[in-house]
């Protein structure tokens, strides 16, 4: 059986400071060799073309290699991983390199850079969301599966609706207050802008709310109002995780989505390249 | 205070007898015969009197020519005595796929490929035929149970490998007794007839006759004790005539329940202080140390008084001793110091014990100066919560107090290969989940769910524990323990689905599944059409060639599977030590 190498928890910054200084030792040593091609009279662009080429197809193979788990000899995906982030980064040098450090003339030389910049942006947001993420799921209480989190919402509400509509003995001012507003918050998905940035603003807001009530009902009518408050912030983290979840299954759709887009601009920017410079040099 | 209370009957010993079909005419026929007829009744207490073991510790069972007693490697929890007919012992290993087992081997590379394009879409799919384990074994209804019978086994059998025990004598006492995997097969010759003794009775028989126990102590005197005191790391380097010496004065103890499983379950939701104190203590803090401990089996707890309860400082598991720091304290210095630590049973446990003055004799002496332990701290710095010195074990220095202690709450303590999740850098992809689908036909055998401590998930996955409590009772021997990898998996095809398996594992990690053909459709038993089931589990991937999938298919490093039976190995990965 293989064992895979284990590195202890607390000594991921030591990896993370090796591989950035592997990088950058690696980029200015590319860099000073484009930069003497140059000197030289002859194009950088070509090589280092070829080089982006190379690597975009590498990091884009990460995709292929996390869908193959089952071939050993690839390594393992935390190794791509690794090597997806430093050399993702390294490509922003090489490509800066390859566009001469300015912003391309051609329209479709623009576009092509557009999607390029997007790519390798998606791909440090992910990797800000993977690293932040995590731990801010793991704060919250309770821990859901993303695909369990519709159902439990669903119990969530229907719980409440007991709670409240079908209690033998309804209390008017909360069914009320259920009806006109937290049915609402339980029943129905959060504005868009929650998905985006998730946050417990209105879940503080709707407690509060309900808190107040309390001066209106009796003491034994008050345990049905903690009850409401407490599904209201089980709801509010079922919403946090939706989120959250959500935010770091969709990044990556959208950089795979965008990296398609690379490959087939890309392909097509070497063909034109090729019909149009009279050969290699 | 007026309290209002449920009254319930107290549990008792024999609520549930081993077979609830013996009766009187049985116990009388059994109490006829040797060697129940020549033991002394008074020497057993009215509480648990040789009638009572008798009826409910052990129960009658009939095999056919041929048909499977016992299998080498199997885990038991019981012994055998031979009422009548004879059993045939092989001193050759058989051949795996005989005893229902199946050798695996990793898939080749084009198999590894290939299996990329399985186009099955439908969960659990089985080749019918393949599922039925009438084609790879052969089985027969003996009352409610199912026996497994070798056909013209005299032909498989090597003549010159093999034992004959006939009646009175016993076998199968010492896995019963340790808890180890049985040595040899053991196969009926002729119809014969056999009590199966349960471990609990077994117990009581060897305490209240002393001629069964010396039989079951020489026996393991001779076979293997003195290899497990040599292995023992505070005896290495002893001469062999010393650990003869030490083997002849060990005594032997066991605490807890073989049947821990079933108590876990229910007092798992009770008070923590009421389950430590529910463990059965081995030593107490402030009593005489009166020897040193050794571990044979099982796991404990070693804890110290803290406020009104107990906290959890270490676990030990086999072949870890205690009590030789304060045996050696007081030997080099005159004192008496107590025992400083509690010692409690976590499950069941076997202890091996060296009295005082023979470790003060043959062990230490002969222990080279930097093998002793270090002298305890003094009296005053040992109440002093603020001083260093205090501390009395380094071993889980790197692990919180509370995560130690629900590691052995929560039995976790017992995975070798247990899958542990860092929810700090899990970014909820389920890669693991996929990774482990596409290794095994599209059926994920295991859910990312489970207990959490701090922030690391100890997740629903087959842990391939060191006391791997599914195995006992397999009636056909499927679930079995790889010699070489020491991974338990399942025999798909002589599963008969009995569910024995997936109902003694405490952390619900085996999981009973419907079949499917490959078109989809249910697969049913012929004559009641129920559907047919089998049991699964995460095997760690042992056909593939590169290991646990779940493991290699994390981006993140946040998954990794790991002994936890050896705290070391979880210091190391979390980075504490």
């Amino acid at each position: 059986m293989s064992q895979l190498p284990v590195i202890p928890r607390s000594l991921f910054w030591r990896r993370r400071i090796k591989s950035l200084l592997v990088a950058a030792t690696i980029c200015s040593i590319v860099i000073w060799y484009f930069e003497r091609l140059d000197d030289q009279g002859y194009h950088s662009s070509w090589p280092s073309g070829y080089l982006l080429a190379g690597i975009v197809l590498f990091l884009a193979a990460f995709n292929l290699r996390k869908k193959i788990t089952v071939l050993p000899r690839l390594g393992s995906a935390a190794s791509w991983m690794q090597a997806h982030i430093y050399i993702g980064l390294s490509s922003f040098v090489i490509f800066a390199s390859h566009v001469q450090w300015r912003w391309p003339d051609g329209n479709f030389e623009r576009l092509l850079a557009i999607v390029f910049l997007a790519v390798g942006c998606s791909g440090v947001y992910g990797l800000y969301l993977t690293r932040v993420m995590p731990r801010r799921l793991y704060a919250i209480k309770q821990q859901v599966i993303f695909e369990q989190i519709p159902l439990k919402k669903y119990h969530l509400a229907l719980s409440a609706r007991k709670l409240l509509l079908e209690n033998p003995q309804p209390n008017e001012i909360l069914a009320r207050f259920y009806v006109n507003k937290v049915s609402r918050f339980l029943e129905q998905p959060r504005h868009v802008l929650f998905w985006l940035l998730p946050s417990a603003r209105y879940c503080k807001r709707l407690l509060t709310e309900i808190r107040g009530l309390d001066r209106y009902l009796a003491i034994a009518e008050r345990e049905t109002s903690q009850s409401l408050m407490q599904l209201v912030r089980e709801k509010d983290d079922l919403d946090y995780h939706h989120a959250v979840q959500g935010q770091l299954k969709c990044w990556l759709f959208v950089h795979i989505a965008l990296t398609y887009s690379l490959l087939t601009l890309g392909t097509l920017h070497g063909i034109i390249v090729h019909a149009f410079s009279g050969g290699l040099r | 205070m007026n309290q209002a209370t449920r009254i319930v009957s107290k549990p008792k010993r024999w609520d549930e007898p081993f077979d609830p079909q013996m009766g009187d005419e049985s116990v009388d026929y059994l109490m006829s015969l040797e060697p129940f007829r020549s033991m002394r009744l008074d020497a057993f207490s009215p509480m648990v009197p040789l009638r009572g073991i008798l009826r409910n510790d052990c129960r009658l069972n009939h095999y056919e020519n041929g048909d499977i007693v016992i299998r080498q490697g199997d885990y038991g929890n019981s012994a055998f005595l031979v009422l009548n007919g004879e059993v045939i012992v092989s001193l050759k290993s058989l051949p795996e796929e005989l005893l229902g087992r199946h050798s695996v081997r990793p898939k080749s590379w084009w198999q590894a490929v290939a299996q990329l394009w399985n186009p099955t879409r439908h969960p659990e799919v089985r080749n019918a035929a393949a599922a039925d384990p009438a084609a790879t074994l052969k089985t027969r209804k003996e009352q409610q149970h199912t026996r497994v019978f070798l056909q013209d086994f005299a032909s498989i059998l090597d003549p010159n490998q093999i034992a004959r025990l006939r009646t009175g004598e016993i076998f199968g006492e010492l896995s019963a007794i340790t808890r180890t995997p049985r040595t040899a097969t053991v196969i009926a010759n002729r119809p014969t007839q056999l009590l199966e003794i349960r471990w609990q009775g077994l117990r009581e028989l060897m305490q209240r006759d002393s001629t069964l126990k010396q039989h079951i102590e020489q026996l393991y005197r001779e076979n293997s004790l003195q290899t497990f005191l040599a292995e023992t790391p505070c005896l290495q380097g002893l001469p062999t005539y010393s650990i003869t010496e030490i083997a002849a004065a060990t005594e032997f103890e066991s605490y807890g329940s073989q049947q821990w499983t079933a108590s876990y379950r229910s007092i798992s939701q009770s008070d923590i202080a009421e389950r430590i104190k529910s463990e059965p203590l081995i030593a107490q803090s402030g009593d005489y140390v009166n020897g040193l401990l050794m571990i044979r089996n099982g796991f404990v707890r070693v804890s110290r008084m803290h406020g009104s309860g107990e906290q959890t400082i270490e676990y030990l598991g086999k072949g870890q001793s205690f009590g030789l720091r304060e045996i050696a304290h007081n030997l080099r210095t005159n004192e008496q110091r107590p025992w400083q630590l509690n010692l409690r049973a976590v499950g069941y446990v076997d202890i091996l014990r060296i009295s005082t003055e023979v470790v003060e004799r043959l062990i230490l002496p002969q222990l080279p100066s930097e093998n002793w332990p270090a002298l305890l701290p003094p009296l005053a710095k040992s109440l002093d919560t603020a001083s260093p010195q205090r501390r009395l074990s380094e071993r889980s220095a790197g692990l919180p107090s509370d995560f130690l202690e629900q590691l052995v709450e929560n039995r976790l303590i017992n995975g070798t290969q247990a899958m542990v999740i860092d929810l700090n850098r899990c970014t909820r992809c389920d890669d693991c989940v996929r990774a482990c689908s596409n290794a095994h036909g599209h059926n994920p055998r295991f859910v990312r769910e489970g207990t959490i401590i701090d922030h690391f998930q100890f997740t629903h996955a087959c842990m391939h524990c060191l006391d791997p409590v599914c195995m006992i009772g397999c009636p056909t021997g499927a679930i079995g323990r790889q010699q070489q990898t020491g991974v338990v998996t399942i025999n798909d095809q002589t599963c008969i689905g009995c569910g024995t398996c997936a109902a003694s594992c405490p952390y619900q990690n085996i999981q009973m599944v419907p079949i499917r053909d490959p078109q989809g459709l249910p697969i049913v038993d012929h004559q009641s059409g129920d559907p047919v089931r089998k049991a699964t589990k995460c095997d760690l991937c042992v056909e593939q060639l590169g290991g646990p999938a779940c493991q290699r298919a994390c981006p993140h490093d946040a998954l990794i599977r790991i002994d936890i039976s050896h705290p070391s190995n979880l210091i190391q990965w979390i980075g504490g030590g």
